[in-house]
C-alpha cells in the first residue's frame, strides 16, 4: 500500500516536472521569437524611413545644382549594403540593413528601390551616414544622383578644378577634407587630381576618368558622375550608370516628340531633332556617347530651348 | 476491496483534476497568444500605414521634379506637353518612376489655354490621397521666342 502511494507520488512529481519544463521552454521560446520579431520590425521601419529620408535628395536637382550634405543618424550602429540590378524585372537597387549591437547582430532586412540612384561603397557601416545629391546632366537632367558616405575622404587640392573645390567646401560634410598636402590626410581615402602617386583615387578631369586602387578605371560624363565614381565601387557605379542610361533612352523619346511638337508650332529646332534621332544612350559611358550628348546639348535651339535651363 | 475501489476513484479524480488544470493553462496561453498577436498585428498595420503616408507626402515634390514631367528651369511645375507624352508611357515604366504611389492626378484650377486631358497621369484608385498646388505650363510661341504660359493645378497623389 505504501509502495503504491510512493509510486503515485513519483508519477505526480515527474508529470509536474515535465509539464513545468514544457511551459518554461515554450515561454522562453516565444519570448525569444517576440524579441527577434520586434528587432526585425524595427529594422524594417528604419530601412523604410531611411528610404523616405532620401526622397528630398532625389528631387532637389530641378532647382539646385548641388544639395548641402546632411547626416542621417541611425538609432544603432548599422551596416548598410547596396546592391544593384541593371535590367530585368528586378531592375533597381536593393538596400539591405542590419543593426550591429555590441551584444547582437540582427538579421538583414531588404527593400528594393527603383526610383533612386544611390552611390556609395557596397557595404557601409556606422551610426552616421553623410548624404548629398547632385543632378546628372547628360545632356539634360536625367535624375539626381544620391551619395551616401561614412568613411573619411581626403581631397588633395593640387590641380583640383576650382568649381569642384567650391562645391566640396560648400557641402560642408565632416567626412570630406580638402588639404594642400597629402601628409595632412589622417586615416582617410585619398583623392588626387594632379601629380598623383599612390593615392587611393586618381581623377583625370581632362580625360574624364577616375582610377581606383590601381585596378578599375571608370569613365564619367559630368561632375555628378565624377563624384559617383569617387564615392562608389566599380560594380555599383557601372550598374547605376546602366540604369541611368536606360532611363535616358526613354527620355530621348519624350524629348524627341516634344521637340517635334514645338517644331510644328514654329520652333527652329530641326538640328536638335536630327541629333536626337541619331542619339542612342547605350549601356555604358564612353567617349563616343559623351560627345553625342554634347552635340545634342549644342543643338538646343536659341529661340525655344528645351535642354538648357 | 472497497478501499481499493475508493483509492482508484481518488486517483482518477486526481488525474482528471490535473487534466482540467492543464486544459485551463493551455486555454489561457492560447487566449493570451491570440490577444498578443492581434495587438501586434494592429501595431504593424498602423506603422505600415504611417510609413506609406510619409512616403506619399515626401514623394509629391518628386513627381513634379521628374525629368519626364518637369518644366524647363521651373520648380513645382509640370510641362503640359511632357505630361501628355508621360501619360502614354507603359504603366510598368511609370510604376518604376513613381514607386510608393498608386495614383497621380492633375486637377486643373485655372488654365489660360486649351489642352489635352492629363487628369489621370498614373494609376486609378488610392486608399488615401495628398495634394499640393503646382503650375501647369505650356511652351508657346510669343513672337519669335518661346515662353511658358502657365495655369494653376492641384497635384494629387495617392497611396
Amino acid at each position: 500500500m505504501i509502495k503504491q502511494k510512493n509510486g503515485q507520488m513519483e508519477f505526480g512529481w515527474l508529470f509536474s516536472l515535465i509539464i513545468g519544463a514544457v511551459i518554461i521552454f515554450l515561454a522562453i521560446f516565444f519570448a525569444g521569437k517576440i524579441f527577434t520579431t520586434g528587432t526585425h520590425l524595427s529594422d524594417v521601419e528604419t530601412l523604410r524611413t531611411f528610404d523616405i529620408l532620401l526622397n528630398p535628395f532625389s528631387s532637389v536637382g530641378s532647382i539646385a545644382s548641388l544639395t548641402l550634405s546632411k547626416s542621417i543618424e541611425m538609432p544603432y550602429n548599422t551596416e548598410l549594403n547596396l546592391s544593384c540590378f541593371p535590367s530585368g524585372t528586378q531592375e533597381g537597387q536593393r538596400l539591405s540593413l542590419r543593426t550591429i549591437d555590441k551584444k547582437t547582430t540582427g538579421d538583414w532586412v531588404s527593400y528594393n528601390i527603383k526610383n533612386k540612384y544611390i552611390f556609395g561603397n557596397t557595404s557601409i557601416q556606422g551610426k552616421t551616414f553623410w548624404t548629398f545629391s547632385k543632378p546628372f546632366e547628360f545632356p539634360w537632367r536625367v535624375d539626381d544622383l544620391i551619395y551616401i558616405i561614412s568613411e573619411n575622404y581626403c581631397f588633395i587640392d593640387n590641380g583640383m578644378p576650382s568649381s569642384i573645390k567650391k562645391e566640396l567646401s560648400m557641402i560642408n560634410a565632416s567626412v570630406i577634407q580638402i588639404v594642400s598636402n597629402q601628409d595632412d590626410c589622417e586615416e582617410a581615402i585619398t583623392v588626387c587630381f594632379s601629380g598623383c602617386s599612390g593615392q587611393d583615387v586618381i581623377v583625370n578631369y581632362g580625360d574624364q576618368t577616375v582610377a581606383k586602387d590601381r585596378q578599375h578605371t571608370m569613365i564619367f560624363a559630368d561632375d555628378a558622375s565624377m563624384y559617383a565614381a569617387i564615392f562608389s565601387n566599380n560594380q555599383l557605379y557601372n550598374c547605376n550608370i546602366q540604369r541611368l542610361l536606360t532611363r535616358l533612352q526613354g527620355q530621348i523619346g519624350i524629348y524627341k516628340a516634344w521637340a517635334m511638337e514645338l517644331n510644328r508650332e514654329g520652333c527652329e529646332n530641326q538640328l536638335l531633332i536630327d541629333r536626337l534621332n541619331a542619339f542612342n544612350a547605350g549601356t555604358s559611358l564612353n567617349p563616343y556617347i559623351i560627345s553625342r550628348a554634347g552635340s545634342v546639348k549644342e543643338a538646343d535651339s536659341y529661340n525655344c530651348p528645351i535642354i538648357q535651363k | 476491496m472497497k478501499l481499493r475501489k475508493l483509492n482508484q476513484k481518488k486517483a482518477q479524480m486526481k488525474i482528471q483534476e490535473m487534466a482540467f488544470v492543464l486544459l485551463a493553462l493551455v486555454l489561457l496561453a492560447v487566449i493570451s497568444f491570440v490577444f498578443f498577436i492581434r495587438l501586434s498585428s494592429q501595431k504593424i498595420t498602423e506603422s505600415a500605414e504611417d510609413v506609406k503616408t510619409t512616403q506619399a507626402k515626401s514623394l509629391i515634390e518628386k513627381v513634379s521634379s521628374l525629368a519626364e514631367l518637369e518644366c524647363r528651369g521651373k520648380a513645382l511645375c509640370i510641362d503640359e506637353d511632357k505630361a501628355v507624352l508621360f501619360k502614354a508611357m507603359p504603366e510598368q515604366d511609370k510604376a518604376k518612376l513613381l514607386q510608393g504611389l498608386s495614383s497621380v492626378k492633375i486637377l486643373r484650377l485655372y488654365s489660360p489655354y486649351l489642352t489635352e486631358d492629363i487628369t489621370t497621369l498614373y494609376g486609378s484608385q488610392a486608399n488615401s490621397s495628398y495634394s499640393t498646388f503646382i503650375n501647369t505650363c505650356k511652351y508657346k510661341a510669343q513672337g519669335n521666342i518661346f515662353n511658358y504660359e502657365c495655369g494653376i493645378a492641384m497635384l494629387v497623389v495617392g497611396n
